[in-house]
Order: structure tokens, then C-alpha cells, then sequence
């Protein structure tokens, strides 16, 4: 449980940082999507947080139910920060996090460049599924939309790797405290 | 009772999707409605992201202002290409504005007066300290130009028409030391002869024949007073610079800076003729005149 609310904090203050830092530098339409990479990052490291640095076990088991809550509860937050359609990105925070967590049964990752190409495809579809809900919703795509998907999908990629890095030493950390509890 | 994890799976895969949902269902029933965990989690995060900004901001700033330096020279070498050519912009229309005021002025001096008057431009001077002599090019109407006319500008005398040669004419300014104009002190009343002090290094001009006993003080303005009909009356001459009385001899020694600044004079008026007559009533009898007035 301390892992959700830790990862769901991490993933708050990365939102309310990164919102006015864009707008500093104006970024105003491709937005690291940071919620988006924690949740592909908990999908993908399942319970025992990966094998450190950009190496993902292969996960094995049932669902972790970590990444699920905290992609609920990051979904809502950005839903309520960004002002838009509420439920929009929860609804694809879990889509991509089930659909990760089931490719992590399958896939072995190593190294910066995958971890960047599965982010990037992630966003992508993270970005298609929401593209298409408001297209159900009476909003319809245009090919500007669909250009800033693009970028923004490359910016979560780019950005990817420094953020996974950051989750794992969170875990890390985690991971000690839990074992010094244990200890005493 | 143990659940198969599959089927456990596919419950809370379910549950998941379906917490979104309903959100989104909300959502587009009733449009951008906030409940009260909303407004609680904007009222929170609304100060942290100013905080962010503020911070943000002061590094950005001061990155810009004294860090990321790269293009600051080339861009002060611009402004300061742009800052001379707006000086010498700036400059030209002072000198525009400069000369609009004094045409502006000769045109006023021409109505008020209600003389006929051409324009002259100054266009050389003589070159000899010895001689006081303006070249000067007539606007139009050059043919009624003749030796003796009268110049002035809006502040006073200039001197009179010399040689004429078609289009050009040559102005003897009333500082030369040929010139002679009749003057009268307007404080005092006195009469004497203005005349241009010969070889001086600057322009100025003395009153010869003023009597000693005429008390008459530094600052005075000294005005044409009309008499020979070559100047029209009451026009500014100069000021009184300084006044020398000798102990013995009938007059006395008056020094006097003129009230045209001859060096940068560019445009003047010749006087063509005197203004016409004032109407006399009936009964009323003509005021004693001087000069070209009746």
C-alpha cells in the first residue's frame, strides 16, 4: 500500500512541477506525459521493481495491483489537473498499464533503447485510445492532433529512461525501509 | 472458498475499467461539474504550481540575464546601429520642426504686418570679416527685387537688398560697416544711426549720434524708426550690449547685439511694399508717421 500512495505522490508532484516548467518553456502542446511512464514502469517491474538499471524481468504471477491503483489515481489527478474529460486518461492509464503488465509476462527488456521504443509505443497508445474516445464523444481527430500525439509520444520516449530510473531508485529505497522494518 | 487467480484476474481487470468508465459517463452527463475532492485537489495544487512558476521563473531569468549570453553582442552592435540612425533621424526632424516654426513664424510676421513680401534662401555668405554680406536666392518674383529693399525675419532686421543678378541677390545685413540704418532707443525715445563695427570678430554694431544725455541702459531694444522710408518702422533691431559716456563731446558710445542670430539664418523676407494705409474716419486726424507708414 505505501508503494501506490508513494508512486501516486511521485506522480502528483511530477504533474505539478512539470505543468509549470512546459509553460515556462513554452511546450504548451507536447506534454510529457509522466504519469503515463510511471504506470508503464510499475507494469513492467511488477512486484519485486525490476532487475535495476534498464532491465525488466520477465514478470510473473497475477496482476500487481500497485500499478493498477496508482494508474486510478494518477489518471483521476491529471483528469482533474488538466481540466479536460474526466476519466479520459484514467480509462487509458489502465488500458496501457494491463496491456504492459501482459506483455511483461512475454518480453524481456535490457537497455536504454527498448525501454525508450516500448514507451513510445505506450504513449501511442495511450494517445489512439483517447483520440478515439473523444472521437465516440463527438470531438473528431484532426492531423494537427494527431502530429502533437507524435511528438508527444517521442517526448515521453526521450524522457522515458531518466524518469524509470527515478522510479527505481524510489523503489530501491522502499525496498530498504521495508527490509530495516522487517529486521527490527 | 479460493478463487482461481485467472477468474480473480479478470474480476479486478474488469473493476479497473470500470472505475474510468463510470468517470467518463459522469463526465459527459453533466460537463466539467467539480465535486468536492476536485475543487480540494486544485485549491492544493494550484499554490504549489505557483511556488514552481515563481521559481522557474527567477532561474530563467536570470539564466537569460547572466548566463545564455551568446547572441547579447550581436544584438548590441544592432541596437546600437539602430540607436545612430534613429539619432540622425531625430536629429533631422528637430531641424525640420526648427524651420517649420521660423517659416511658420515669417508667414505670422507677413499677415500681422500686412506687407508684401518674397522669401529669400540663404545660400552662401561672404567670406571676408571686412564685409557683412548674405547670397541669397529669391523664391519667386524676382523680378520686382531691387537694390534697398528691406529683409527681415520674424525676430527683426536682417538689412537691406544689395547687388540683384536675375534669380540671386546679395543681402547687406544691418551689421556691415556700410550700413546705416536709423534707429530709435524704444524705452527712451532716442534717435541715432545704427552702424556695423568694422573687423569685429563677432556681430554687432554700434549707435552713432546718440546724445549723451539720453539715458539709456544695457538690455534696452533698439527699433528701426522708419524715417527715409527705407525700413518700415518699429522693427526689432538688437539690444543694448553696453554703453560707454565720456566725459566731454555731444554723444555718446552704444554697443549693440543684434536680435537676428545672422549666422544660422536660412530663410528670410524681402518687403516688397508697405502695408496699406489704416482707413482714417472722417473727423479723425492721421497720427504723425514715420518712415514708409503715411
Amino acid at each position: 500500500m505505501s508503494r501506490v500512495l508513494v508512486f501516486s505522490l511521485l506522480g502528483y508532484l511530477l504533474l505539478a512541477l512539470l505543468g509549470p516548467l512546459q509553460h515556462l518553456l513554452r511546450m504548451d502542446m507536447v506534454v510529457l506525459d509522466a504519469p503515463l511512464v510511471l504506470v508503464l514502469y510499475l507494469a513492467m517491474a511488477g512486484k519485486g521493481g525490476g532487475l535495476g538499471g534498464t532491465r525488466f524481468s520477465l514478470a510473473t504471477g497475477g496482476i500487481d495491483w500497485t500499478g493498477g491503483l496508482v494508474a486510478v489515481v494518477l489518471g483521476y489527478i491529471s483528469d482533474v489537473l488538466g481540466g479536460g474529460m474526466k476519466g479520459l486518461h484514467c480509462l487509458t492509464l489502465i488500458i496501457v498499464f494491463l496491456l504492459a503488465q501482459r506483455a511483461a509476462r512475454k518480453v524481456y527488456l535490457a537497455g536504454t533503447l527498448p525501454v525508450m521504443v516500448v514507451t513510445l509505443m505506450a504513449s501511442l497508445v495511450s494517445s489512439m485510445t483517447g483520440l478515439c474516445i473523444r472521437w465516440m464523444s463527438g470531438i473528431p481527430p484532426t492531423l494537427g492532433s494527431l502530429t502533437v500525439l507524435l511528438a508527444q509520444a517521442v517526448l515521453c520516449a526521450v524522457c522515458a529512461p531518466w524518469l524509470m530510473h527515478l522510479c527505481r531508485v524510489v523503489d530501491a529505497r522502499l525496498a530498504r525501509a521495508s527490509a530495516e522494518h522487517r529486521m527490527l | 472458498m479460493v478463487v482461481p487467480r485467472k477468474s480473480r484476474d479478470i474480476v479486478l481487470c474488469l473493476a479497473l475499467l470500470a472505475v474510468p468508465v463510470l468517470f467518463l459517463q459522469s463526465s459527459l452527463k453533466s460537463d466539467s461539474q467539480l465535486n468536492p475532492l476536485d475543487r480540494v485537489l486544485l485549491r492544493v495544487t494550484a499554490p504549489i504550481q505557483a511556488a514552481v512558476t515563481g521559481v522557474f521563473s527567477g532561474i530563467h531569468r536570470g539564466w537569460r540575464r547572466y548566463v545564455y549570453l551568446v547572441d547579447v553582442e550581436t544584438e548590441n552592435e544592432k541596437l546600437m546601429r539602430e540607436n545612430r540612425e534613429l539619432k540622425a533621424r531625430l536629429q533631422d526632424a528637430r531641424r525640420n520642426l526648427g524651420r517649420m516654426h521660423h517659416l511658420e513664424e515669417l508667414l505670422r510676421f507677413r499677415t500681422n504686418r500686412g506687407v508684401e513680401t518674397v522669401g529669400l534662401r540663404v545660400i552662401g555668405r561672404d567670406a571676408s570679416p571686412f564685409v557683412r554680406v548674405l547670397r541669397v536666392k529669391v523664391d519667386r518674383g524676382d523680378k520686382l527685387l531691387r537694390t534697398g529693399l528691406p529683409v527681415v525675419t520674424a525676430e527683426g532686421l536682417v538689412g537691406r537688398i544689395g547687388q540683384v543678378y536675375g534669380a540671386y541677390s546679395d543681402v547687406v545685413l544691418a551689421v556691415d560697416p556700410k550700413s546705416a540704418v536709423d534707429v530709435v532707443i524704444q524705452r527712451t525715445g532716442g534717435r541715432g544711426m545704427l552702424r556695423g563695427i568694422d573687423g569685429a570678430n563677432r556681430y554687432t554694431c554700434r549707435i552713432d549720434y546718440l546724445l549723451r544725455q539720453e539715458e539709456v541702459k544695457g538690455g534696452d531694444l533698439v527699433v528701426t524708426s522708419g524715417v527715409a522710408g527705407v525700413f518700415p518702422r518699429d522693427l526689432p533691431v538688437g539690444r543694448i550690449s553696453r554703453v560707454s559716456r565720456r566725459t566731454h563731446g555731444l554723444y555718446q558710445e552704444v554697443e549693440v547685439t543684434p536680435v537676428v542670430e545672422f549666422s544660422s539664418l536660412r530663410e528670410m523676407l524681402v518687403i516688397l511694399a508697405p502695408p496699406p494705409p489704416p482707413a482714417l474716419k472722417s473727423k479723425q486726424r492721421a497720427q504723425p508717421a514715420r518712415g514708409l507708414l503715411p
